[in-house]
């Protein structure tokens, strides 16, 4: 947050203070995201900082899924004035997996709806000034290569993986796309053997314990 | 325990584990993985580095949402207010407000009507019980004439709408609960058409200082969407008022004070913007009786409210955890699946009470219709 934002965010909070005429407890960047939610029903601050907390998780999920920044955008929109919308209504243990519930749903209902435009895959990032040429272009072939991979899981797999790449623990994957654990584990297992075969990692598996 | 005797329980577990880790940054010890599972994983993880938002988007989207915040809990007198269904404010009005109390007579005729035909239909014609198959409840009518209950659609609201969304919109229909002792529920502008619809009790919406008193079935329209409108309880009991809308985003609204529910909720990537006709119906099936087989449709959104509905999907991508042709039941309390377009579907009443259905149908001009991309 810039110091703009935070002047600006002073102000609404001192207008609110007025026109509410209870002060509401100010919206911590430390507090939980339930403690933020419960804020949120007296001052939508609170709401303002859970959306700086997860809208680039979710719009990098939405462009996983969508491969189209504009979609992206358009697609993270729709996320957050639904979740601000339902806000009062969100009952359940898990924030994070309520709203990726919803970025489930905008983004099943955007393939539904809309063709694929310019895939993100295209999109190579020019600038990276610590990077070698042959750096930049082994690292865009990797990014390559994972994005094949993905493009080749069955959808029901590709769903769990970017909710995976979202930062979602396997319960709230389970959460959010409606599911049991047990049910979303199995998938992952199979979606990880899938994705080894088409990265050919078995060929080199003394990857697994070295790296961290 | 290697990992090649892992069981796949075990491998679920350990991967599961292995991949939390990750998550949170902590993954030095893949444990009992399979160490080509477990650099799997860190290759998708380490090579996921896909751009993130760009800031002027995320800036102004922040605005946007804190700014609906302020309309949400906006307490100044209202300066401007809708006209309900004025001539030439962009919405054409229905051929009258409709009266509740009338429209329910009318019902109340065509059922009757509908009854006596439908038993003569069953007492003389070829309609006789042990001739037809596909009506499977009988009620008994007039004269102790057994007949069958018909499926009965109620219009709540029908006009012609323009300033449709382009791309993205959503589409939703809202049941607010008022008490007496509720604050005025303040209904803020929206980027697209939006109505209500009084459900039960009476209220008053007041708009440029001036009340109108509605009633049970009354149809307020909001013309100017720069404008907002409130809502108070007049009478002495408990008031109910459908929202509904087709908007490019959701109009914010304070719920401090009063109940909501969200009875229909569907969106497209692809709205026609432009004009178009809405429709709202309630559709009610007695038990036992089923609406024919529909394809789902872009800008056709159908949610129960009540009851228990019996859904039958059949297409190439249905749903998580649906099968082609196997009937799941979904009550108005749950959560509705994302069908996508073109899915053939059967709705039926699955269980011993009327089946309450709310269909929202948007039919875009044929102008903006024609230039719009398909699914």
């Amino acid at each position: 947050m810039n110091a703009s934002q935070a002047q600006a965010r002073v102000g609404t909070v001192v207008r609110n203070v007025v026109r509410l005429r209870q002060i509401p407890a100010p919206a911590d960047e430390a507090l939980s995201d339930e403690a933020l939610v419960a804020l949120a029903a007296r001052d939508r601050q609170a709401f303002g900082v859970l959306y700086d907390r997860y809208v680039d998780a979710v719009y990098r999920y939405c462009a996983g899924r969508l491969g189209d920044r504009e979609a992206a955008e358009d697609a993270t929109s729709l996320v957050f004035t639904r979740a601000l919308a339902a806000l009062p209504s969100h009952r359940g243990p898990s924030f994070r997996s309520w709203l990726f519930a919803i970025a489930h749903n905008v983004v099943v209902n955007a393939r539904r709806d809309a063709p694929r435009a310019r895939s993100l895959d295209d999109e190579t990032e020019l600038t990276a000034p610590d990077l070698s040429v042959e750096e930049i272009a082994e690292r865009d072939d990797r990014r390559r290569s994972v994005r094949r991979a993905l493009a080749l899981l069955p959808e029901e797999q590709r769903r769990v993986v970017e909710l995976r790449l979202a930062g979602l623990t396997g319960p709230e994957v389970a959460a959010a796309l409606g599911r049991s654990h047990d049910s979303v584990r199995t998938t992952q297992r199979r979606a990880v053997a899938a994705l080894r075969t088409h990265l050919g990692v078995a060929n080199d598996s003394t990857e697994g314990r070295d790296a961290s | 325990m290697p990992p090649e005797h892992l069981s796949d329980a075990g491998q679920d577990e350990a991967i599961d584990r292995f991949w939390d880790q990750i998550a949170q940054g902590r993954a030095r010890d893949a444990g009992d993985l399979d160490p080509t599972t477990a650099a799997t994983l860190r290759r998708l993880h380490a090579s996921d580095d896909r751009p993130g938002p760009d800031r002027a988007f995320t800036n102004r989207l922040r605005e946007e949402l804190m700014h609906a915040h302020m309309h949400a809990h906006a307490s100044e007198p209202f300066a401007e207010l809708r006209l309900p269904l004025a001539p030439g404010d962009g919405i054409r009005p229905l051929p009258g407000r409709i009266d509740r109390r009338s429209f329910a007579a009318h019902l109340a005729t065509a059922a009757l009507l509908l009854l006596t035909l439908v038993g003569s239909f069953f007492a003389f014609g070829i309609g006789r019980p042990g001739r037809l198959n596909d009506v499977p409840v009988f009620l008994p009518a007039l004269g102790g004439t057994p007949v069958a209950e018909a499926v009965v659609t109620e219009t709540l609201f029908d006009a012609d709408v323009d300033g449709l969304p382009t791309r993205w919109g959503s589409a939703a229909l809202l049941r607010w609960t008022f008490e007496p002792n509720s604050p005025p529920l303040v209904i803020p502008p929206a980027d697209g058409p939006q109505f209500l619809v009084v459900e039960s009790g009476a209220v008053v919406a007041t708009e440029a200082g001036v009340e109108h008193a509605l009633a049970a079935g009354d149809v307020y329209t909001a013309a100017d969407p720069d404008q907002v409108v409130t809502i108070r309880v007049s009478g002495v009991g408990t008031a109910t008022l459908l929202r509904g809308y087709v908007a490019k985003s959701i109009p914010m609204m304070d719920a401090v004070g009063y109940r909501y529910e969200w009875l229909l909720e569907g969106f497209s990537a692809a709205m026609p913007g432009g004009s178009g006709r809405l429709v709202l119906e309630r559709v009610t099936l007695p038990p036992g009786s089923a609406l024919p087989p529909q394809e789902v449709s872009s800008f056709v959104w159908i949610e129960p409210d009540a009851g228990t509905l019996g859904l039958t999907l059949e297409g190439d991508e249905l749903p998580f955890m649906w099968t082609a042709g196997e009937e799941q039941t979904v009550r108005g309390s749950d959560v509705y699946p994302t069908i996508p377009t073109g899915t053939r579907m059967t709705l039926r009443n699955a269980g011993d009470e009327p089946l309450v259905l709310h269909r929202m149908t948007l039919t875009p001009d044929a102008a903006e219709a024609a230039g719009t991309p398909g699914p």
